[in-house]
């Protein structure tokens, strides 16, 4: 006959059969199992990993066995009750199902399948519920698996000791401890945003709302900011009032990956914050805080994470910082008055060139080392220049740190060997034009647009309409002059004209001069009306 | 809103467990000697005791054997009605939560 219930488990139901012919029962109770299975050291381990205190629990079992179960005086064999006899024909229908032999938590479960005992009753009430024996129930034999892989007795102690570690900190679950990571060195140095960080600290240490909402487009830095707070915490050159603080991001993402049921995420969300709260000295990040509006929430009703935020922001205990764009802000949090006033804003605005030059003098370090390049600081002034001028859709430093990085992740391909290549002006070059599709330009005296013989050269090709290309050569030349802005472009024409009269070709002659064919026809036919 | 019924849910949940009361129910058939032999070897009644319940069971409809846990209580109902049917009376036994 196959074996249905492991040795563990036979062995409990013996002794407490024992037990409660022992103590003149005229039935063997659940209660007598629990209360024996509570002396092995296998539930012992599960309910010290389940944090409960399975000493008064036992003696809670204790005083109803001894108290309020009749004792019969010839009770030599106490009898099965029909719940035993549905727990264990529970536990071989399991062991069928699952295929392996029932073990101890199979049988702490099995018991919940009674609601209406007295065992179930205190186990509810020492916080011992189905779900959390079924969840470590899972992880057991999921570690049990690794076991047999390394078949080695301290390292899987190891591992038990571990998990019962992640067990316990939802924290550690679902959120990213950023001093930590400072402390290991994986941060990469951040430069400058010194007040945006002074501001940052001064909302942190204010009595009450000291929640701050950091506000800028994306890619100027908000993240950087906490990197460096997380990094100025562990160099210790922060004010003694948040000194010692662990800064902690939360990642929403993932409390929300594998919530099943409904308000799994919401308990996640609640237990980090009480986490939080319990631990003290933390500044919890939350990274694309627009991301929190509707999250949990369904159609019917408003409580979503904000909502479950609110009481803990408002109190001070917790101090929260959110970051996000004013794009996504106008749509969340600035519609949201109560969320709105329990933050801080702060903006962070974009650097300017002659910063970013400096944040990139900093992290110019680490993207050497790992691509094996050199930049120079005429490479990264004209990295930050020629990326200002034609990214413009993206935004310091983010645009330029790409830069610096794609050119090097380039030269790295391309260099066969270990020697560290330095890179040139023409990589740049070509890099920014393939990432903008524009031609780039650069003015260093040469004629390269051939704009000296520009008016001849079109003139060549171009006949009749003398005036016209005069004026727009004139145009072309005043602004490549430099004195024009560089946000704008090189210069605009409308050409203006009965049809045939030559205004395509003047357009299409224009070497490198770009002009909007629609937005030319748009004009044109505005001018018809 | 959800929030509180969820909570209201984990309270009840771990409401102590209620205790249930069991009772023979009268029926024209079964003898008195039966009742008084099903009382006294399943609920451990004294001769005496199971008499004055069965005497409850005669006039009153139906007498009370005893207030149980529930997993005692479902036990002794199960097994009385099983004494009932093997000795081929239509005796009835029945518990309520009290």
């Amino acid at each position: 006959m196959i074996k249905l219930l492991s040795e563990e488990v036979e062995e409990i139901i013996n002794v407490a059969w024992v037990d409660a012919s022992e103590r003149q029962q005229e039935y063997l109770l659940l209660e007598n199992i629990l209360v024996v299975a509570l002396k092995t050291k296998e539930v012992q381990e599960l309910m010290m990993q389940l944090d409960v205190d399975f000493k008064k629990l036992q003696s809670d079992l204790d005083i109803f066995l001894n108290t309020e179960i009749e004792k019969v005086s010839d009770s030599k064999h106490p009898k099965q009750t029909i719940m035993f006899k549905k727990l264990v024909q529970y536990l071989i229908f399991h062991t069928q199902d699952s295929g392996k032999i029932a073990q101890v938590e199979d049988l702490l479960i099995a018991m919940f399948r009674e609601p209406e005992t007295t065992c179930v009753y205190l186990m509810s009430k020492y916080g011992i519920d189905e779900y959390a024996l079924k969840e470590l129930a899972t992880e057991l034999r999921h570690s049990q698996h690794l076991e047999l892989d390394s078949d080695d007795e301290t390292s899987s102690q190891m591992q038990n000791k571990n998990q019962k570690r992640v067990k316990k900190s939802v924290l550690s679950q679902f959120a990213v401890n950023l001093t930590q990571l400072a402390r290991e060195g994986k941060i990469d140095p951040i430069i400058g945003r010194d007040e945006e960080a002074e501001r940052l600290i001064q909302i942190l240490c204010r009595k009450k709302k000291n929640n701050a909402l950091m506000l800028g487009d994306s890619g100027v830095g908000k993240t950087s900011i906490l990197e460096k707070m997380a990094l100025d915490i562990v160099a210790d050159s922060v004010p003694k009032q948040i000194s010692g603080y662990e800064v902690y991001s939360i990642d929403a993402t993932a409390m929300v990956a594998g919530a099943k049921f409904r308000g799994d995420f919401e308990k996640r969300l609640q237990d980090v914050l009480k986490e939080l709260e319990e631990k003290e000295h933390c500044i919890a990040f939350i990274d694309e805080f627009h991301t929190m509006f509707g999250l949990g929430a369904n159609s019917s009703n408003q409580l979503d994470a904000t909502n479950i935020l609110k009481p803990a922001m408002l109190n001070g205990k917790i101090k929260i910082v959110g970051a996000t764009t004013y794009e996504e802000a106008k749509n969340t949090i600035d519609k949201n008055k109560p969320m709105a006033r329990r933050f801080q804003k702060i903006d962070i605005l974009e650097p300017d060139e002659e910063t970013t030059v400096k944040i990139l003098q900093g992290l110019k370090g680490t993207f050497e080392e790992f691509h094996n390049v050199s930049y120079t600081d005429k490479i990264l002034n004209q990295i930050v220049t020629l990326s200002g001028r034609y990214l413009s859709d993206t935004h310091f430093p983010d645009k330029a740190i790409d830069v610096v990085d794609e050119v090097g992740s380039i030269i790295k391909l391309k260099n066969k060997t270990n020697i560290r290549v330095v890179v040139k002006e023409k990589d740049i070059i070509d890099l920014i034009s393939k990432k903008a599709r524009v031609p780039v330009i650069i003015e260093d005296g040469d004629d390269k647009l051939g704009l000296v013989n520009l008016q001849e050269n079109i003139k060549a090709k171009l006949f009749g309409q003398d005036h016209a290309v005069d004026e727009v050569v004139d145009k072309i030349i005043m602004s490549r002059s430099g004195l024009n802005d560089n946000n704008k472009p090189l210069a605009a024409f409308i050409f203006a004209g009965n049809s045939g009269t030559g205004k395509c070709l003047a357009k299409d002659t224009k070497v490198n001069v770009r002009v909007s064919q629609e937005l030319y026809n748009k004009i044109l036919e505005n001018r018809k009306l | 809103m959800a929030v509180t019924e969820i909570q209201q849910e984990t309270e009840t949940q771990i409401k102590k467990p209620s205790k249930y009361a069991v009772f023979i129910l009268n029926d024209d058939y079964t003898p008195w000697e039966f009742v008084v032999a099903t009382l006294v070897r399943i609920f451990s009644k004294t001769e005496e005791e199971a008499n004055e319940i069965t005497r409850h069971v005669h006039h009153g409809g139906q007498g009370l054997c005893g207030i149980y846990s529930r997993e005692v209580a479902e036990t002794k109902v199960h097994t009385a009605t099983e004494f009932a049917q093997i000795n081929k009376q239509p005796l009835r036994t029945v518990m309520k939560k009290v």
